[in-house]
């Protein structure tokens, strides 16, 4: 199979143009990688929303307590804080009756249970199909 | 000369003794030979108990001092009172106030001649000579001695120093023509090493007398069946001596083949110890490959595939900018399947295996439909047929089962003749409640030789002309899910069938199996993969 599947679902779901919207930060994106944070970024304004990069648990912690996304885009494997951690506090603090999440991982089966799964590399057409589902904010 | 004489023992002190205090006579084998001994001579007597001891010197001291012989006592203190007790006190006061009896002290007169552990030839002679030349001058007749200085040497444990004393002893009898009787506990001679002392000690004397329990019998009848009960037991404690010596040889072997196993287990035990950290450091080893597989070399895999497609996304780019970096998205998704397959391999290899997860058994057919829909996507040339026969549900990790019809699928599409369709078929074994999958293209036929190796991950085949797709693992890969799943995996090919690979599963998961895949992998049934939009 030559062809890339995530590319050609990706190119169905740009044939749909994002929607615009008003820049609020609305979804925020957690995940080691800088290049993949900047990607992301770039995808998620692509739909008309804003994006908050965090670069692991402990990041997106701060910017929770200061910022409301409505979303969050969520790497697992991260120094400092790893996803599933930066999850368990959230569900202790139930912050997550307000704010969606993704988890976006290159090994699914060890994603926790109840959450959706972007497997890397992401399709970024799945991902904006997400993010309009989820948005409840209206920026998207 | 005598008063000056050191440890002199004054005799009169006893010869005061009430007559209950003298044991009755009693025979002796050698009576005549103590009364009248040859001259030079030099005896040794063996006894067990004092009172003979006592009633032997004593007849060797009596007929000597009434053959007006001069009689030397060199004896302990407890000695002389025993010997003197047995005397008559008369012969022995008299012998005694006119210097014919002569008693020492054997310790003291010992002592005198002893130098760091052993007799001093010079000293001895200095201490004894006087007195046996004064005696022989004074009685002009002979000279007997009984001396016990020897046997206390034996009882210091000092037989060196006793035989010695006897060698010194030996000179002097035959220079000064006494008549020397020595005596020895028979004790002193108890342990199986004292063997050797007692036959010295006897070659040291002209003439030799047993203990009691021999010399002490009335008659010679008496005495011939005492030397044939001491023969026998002699036999006896040297069969015993023989058996003691065989269980102690096969103690020590015993012993040394603990030894040996004790050693073999403790080497044993280091190739354990060694083993451990060898897979210790093994295991530290897999753990970092498996991060790297795993995490560090896809990461930037991901960041490149996911920059292109925004890149395509964007619609930003000429048309030939465009097909460049379809190229490289292609280029980095072969890259990702490559990675892909190493990683699978690794845990097949490295780690307990490829983890599945079984769900409750559901349907196949969607399943096969959609990695069907997508390789038609992929090669949209190629003719797929697609039949089911039968209720073909089974207990499946939706995701490997995918990889395996994926696997199947995309090398039919490689492989198969363009012109002919590729067929999928699922069909339900009811028999043996199994499910099976079957994947047939018409391509040519494989090498009959290299079929059994199409499941090897490390077979050697000629490259494929053009890109290859990936690092040739699937089918591996594959053959380990089918079996991770408890089912097989088979391959025929020939001109007129075609090749066909089909993959037989149970429809239902062992309870066992179930738990296990679970423990090491937890199923995540309420996991929600995003499919692509």
């Amino acid at each position: 199979m030559s062809t890339d599947p995530a590319a050609s679902s990706a190119r169905r779901a740009a044939s749909t143009p994002p929607s615009k919207g008003a820049a609020k930060a609305c979804v925020l994106v957690v995940d080691d990688e800088a290049d993949i944070r900047e990607t992301l970024r770039e995808a998620v304004e692509m739909v008309g929303c804003t994006a908050l990069l965090a670069a692991n648990g402990a990041d997106a912690l701060r910017l929770l307590r200061e910022r409301e996304p409505c979303l969050m885009i969520l790497d697992l494997l991260m120094p400092v804080m790893t996803g599933e951690e930066l999850l368990e506090i959230l569900q202790k603090q139930s912050a997550l009756a307000h704010l969606r999440v993704v988890i976006s991982t290159s090994a699914p089966q060890r994603a926790p249970a109840g959450i959706p799964v972007l497997p890397k590399p992401i399709d970024l057409g799945a991902f904006w199909a997400w993010i309009r589902q989820n948005c409840h904010c209206g920026s998207a | 000369m005598q008063s000056e004489q050191k440890g002199r023992v004054p005799v009169n002190d006893f010869l005061q003794l009430p007559s209950s205090e003298r044991s009755a006579t009693t025979p002796h084998v050698a009576a005549g030979f103590l009364a009248a001994p040859p001259t030079p001579s030099h005896t040794v007597q063996f006894y067990d108990d004092d009172a003979f001891l006592f009633q032997t010197v004593a007849r060797f001291a009596s007929a000597g001092l009434a053959a007006g012989e001069h009689l030397i006592l060199i004896v302990t203190p407890a000695h002389a009172r025993g010997i003197l007790g047995q005397l008559d006190p008369q012969l022995a006061a008299l012998a005694s106030s006119s210097g014919q009896l002569t008693v020492l002290d054997a310790r003291a007169t010992l002592e005198s001649f002893m130098r760091e552990g052993l007799p001093d030839a010079k000293c001895f002679r200095a201490a004894l000579e006087p007195l046996l030349a004064g005696s022989r001058a004074q009685s002009g007749r002979g000279v007997r001695a009984f001396g016990e200085m020897v046997d206390l040497l034996l009882g210091d444990g000092n037989p060196e120093a006793a035989l010695r004393l006897e060698e010194l002893w030996e000179t002097l009898v035959a220079e000064r023509q006494i008549s020397l009787l020595c005596a020895y506990c028979s004790g002193n001679f108890r342990e199986l090493g004292d063997s050797h002392s007692f036959a010295d000690v006897c070659n040291r004397h002209t003439y030799v007398i047993p203990s009691e329990g021999f010399a002490g019998l009335a008659d010679s009848q008496a005495r011939l069946r005492e030397i044939s009960v001491l023969q026998q037991r002699a036999r006896v404690l040297e069969g015993e001596i023989r058996q003691r010596k065989a269980i102690e040889s096969a103690l020590r072997e015993v012993l040394e083949r603990r030894t040996h196993v004790e050693a073999e287990l403790r080497a044993s035990l280091e190739r354990e110890q060694a083993a451990r950290v060898r897979a210790q450091a093994n295991d530290a080893f897999k753990e970092v490959f498996m991060g790297i597989l795993g995490h560090d070399l896809r990461n930037p895999l991901n960041t490149i595939l996911t920059t292109a497609r925004l890149m395509t996304l964007r619609g930003e780019l000429l048309p030939d900018s465009q097909k460049r970096l379809d190229r490289v998205v292609a280029s980095g998704v072969r890259m990702q399947r490559m990675i892909e397959q190493i990683l699978d391999m690794a845990r097949d290899r490295l780690t307990t295996g490829i983890a599945v997860s079984r769900t409750a058994p559901r349907d196949l057919v969607p399943l096969v439909a959609k990695i069907v829909e997508e390789t038609r996507l992929a090669h949209p040339e190629r003719r797929i047929e697609v039949r089911s026969e039968g209720r073909c549900h089974a207990s499946v990790d939706a995701d490997r089962f995918e990889q395996v019809i994926s696997n199947l699928l995309g090398n039919a599409a490689t492989h198969g003749d363009p012109a002919q369709p590729i067929l999928v078929q699922l069909a339900e074994l009811r028999a043996d409640a199994c499910v099976s999958l079957g994947v047939r293209n018409y391509g040519p036929p494989i090498d009959p030789a290299f079929l059994p190796l199409l499941f090897d991950p490390f077979r050697r085949e000629r490259k494929p002309e053009g890109r290859s797709a990936g690092l040739g693992l699937g089918l591996y890969i594959s053959e380990r899910i089918v079996r991770a799943h408890g089912g097989t995996i088979r391959v025929s090919s020939s001109e007129r069938e075609g090749t066909l690979f089909e993959a037989v599963i149970p429809c239902d998961a062992p309870a066992t199996s179930l738990a296990d895949t679970s423990s090491s992998a937890p199923a995540t049934p309420a996991t929600e993969e995003l499919a692509p939009s």
